[in-house]
């Protein structure tokens, strides 16, 4: 008599499709190849005329502080803020304490605040704290869709901002997104209960312990415990609304390096912010966010 | 084989020829689909070869490739959702002898009872008894711990030996 295993052995033997590393499973790895560096380009090509138009607004809006915010509207009333890399001139020193922020919503300044300034994302503001700046905003577009169904694009804008002095080992500090957001790996729609929604990235993750790895091998990032679930989901203020908060639980496969990424979700608002690493400011922002029109 | 003007690197091609039959076994019967499992695997290996200048260690090419199809697949059957996945395995050719009948039986009944195990489960059973990984490379594979990943066998074997009882 077999035992279980070689009976589920000998199943999974039959079970799995066979298929041959023949010259047309290549040509589709190539033609995969090809496709992703076109939307890396795509992605990229987006976020230099974002900047691009972005400068030309700014300039155009130089000493006209009662016009529109510096920024472009793209539709849904989703505006695009102003980033240090626009190039916009500085029209006056930022905004100290007391200044009366809301009159100086994305007003010019050199991308790193002295003081605190207001932000824009979406139709809410927040304010960026002083020696923080938004070092990147992009509007991107994810084709979420299955091959041969219908196209189902996702627009959001992504905005990264960076502890200037002391930004940490990732390359943004914190995260924002505005529209519909994106979920774990970027393919499908944010879940606030989905497993490692935090997680967009569709290749291994780089452990950010901040240490210098050298030529070492890859230090990956893996779920902490065996489990990608949440490890804490709970509703928490932003501002005047209630987010969506969750926590997850990660682990870095050889430092052993733990941390916990937090994300705060507003569906109504499309409203989604993502603290890898736990930054003291984040309390402090979230609760300085004011919202438009919109409901939340 | 003819190498494609986008894939010009020696490795990638080496461990295609070395890996891709294998790599679509493991999708195939993580997803419960062979014309998926190809698409995946091929996904799987234009973005291990765009990504494989941050691998320093080449003996760990093979299993950070086996992670990417494990996640692809993961990816795919959360948004087909669970009905898809519990659709019967597609009929193959079919061998009429009594012997083969039971054999075509056990199959059946190790693919159904594969379906409905939870996706740990599923995956550790496939990657240990498709794959025949060691515990400890499973662990690195799925970026869990080896108990759990022992826990998760015992389970899922467990799960499998309830409908393949009848058979004995």
């Amino acid at each position: 008599m077999s035992s279980t295993e070689d009976l589920v052995r000998n199943a999974l033997a039959d079970l799995a499709p066979v298929a041959p590393a023949d010259s047309s499973a290549y040509a589709g790895v190539g033609r995969r190849i090809t496709r992703r560096r076109r939307q890396r380009a795509a992605t990229r090509l987006a976020a230099v005329a974002a900047v691009a138009l972005v400068a030309v607004a700014g300039a155009s809006l130089v000493g006209d502080r009662d016009d529109e915010p510096s920024g472009f509207q793209t539709g849904e009333g989703n505006t695009i803020t102003t980033g240090p890399d626009a190039g916009q001139p500085d029209d006056g020193a930022p905004p100290g304490p007391g200044t009366g922020q809301d009159d100086d919503v994305d007003a010019a300044d050199d991308g790193v605040s002295t003081g605190p300034t207001t932000r824009r994302l979406g139709t809410a503001t927040f304010t960026l704290p002083a020696g923080w700046e938004v070092v990147q905003q992009d509007e991107v577009w994810i084709d979420a869709a299955e091959p041969g169904s219908e196209t189902v694009p996702h627009p959001y804008t992504s905005m990264c901002l960076r502890r200037t002095a002391d930004p940490g080992p990732l390359d943004c500090t914190l995260e924002m997104f505005h529209g519909e957001v994106p979920g774990h790996e970027g393919f499908q729609a944010y879940d606030p209960d989905g497993d490692w929604s935090w997680y967009r990235s569709t290749d291994a993750m780089a452990c950010p312990d901040g240490a210098d790895k050298g030529g070492e091998a890859l230090d990956t990032v893996q779920p902490a415990d065996g489990s990608m679930a949440p490890a804490e989901s709970d509703f928490r203020a932003v501002g005047t609304r209630t987010a969506a908060y969750t926590r997850w639980s990660a682990v870095c496969e050889t430092s052993g390096f733990r941390f916990s990424p937090e994300a705060w979700f507003l569906p109504e608002s499309g409203l989604l912010i993502i603290d890898v690493l736990g930054q003291p400011e984040t309390e402090a922002i979230l609760q300085s966010f004011e919202f438009g029109d919109e409901g939340g | 084989m003819a190498v494609g003007t986008e894939v010009s690197d020696a490795a990638t091609e080496r461990l295609f020829r070395s890996h891709y039959s294998e790599m679509v076994g493991l999708a195939g019967l993580l997803l419960n689909d062979p014309g998926t499992a190809e698409e995946v695997v091929q996904d799987a290996f234009a973005r291990f070869h765009l990504a494989r200048h941050r691998i320093v260690d080449p003996e760990r090419e093979v299993a950070y490739l086996r992670s990417i199809v494990c996640n692809l697949a993961r990816g795919r059957l959360r948004r087909w959702g669970l009905e898809r996945r519990k659709q019967p395995p597609p009929e193959r050719d079919v061998d009429m002898r009594p012997d083969a009948a039971e054999a075509r039986h056990r199959r059946d009944v190790v693919a159904q009872g594969l379906a409905r195990l939870p996706r740990r489960q599923r995956e550790c059973v496939v990657l240990r008894y498709w794959l025949d990984l060691p515990v400890r490379d499973i662990a690195a594979t799925l970026g869990i711990a080896e108990g759990s990943v022992k826990s998760h066998l015992h389970r899922g074997l467990a799960a499998l030996e309830t409908g393949l009882e009848e058979l004995r």
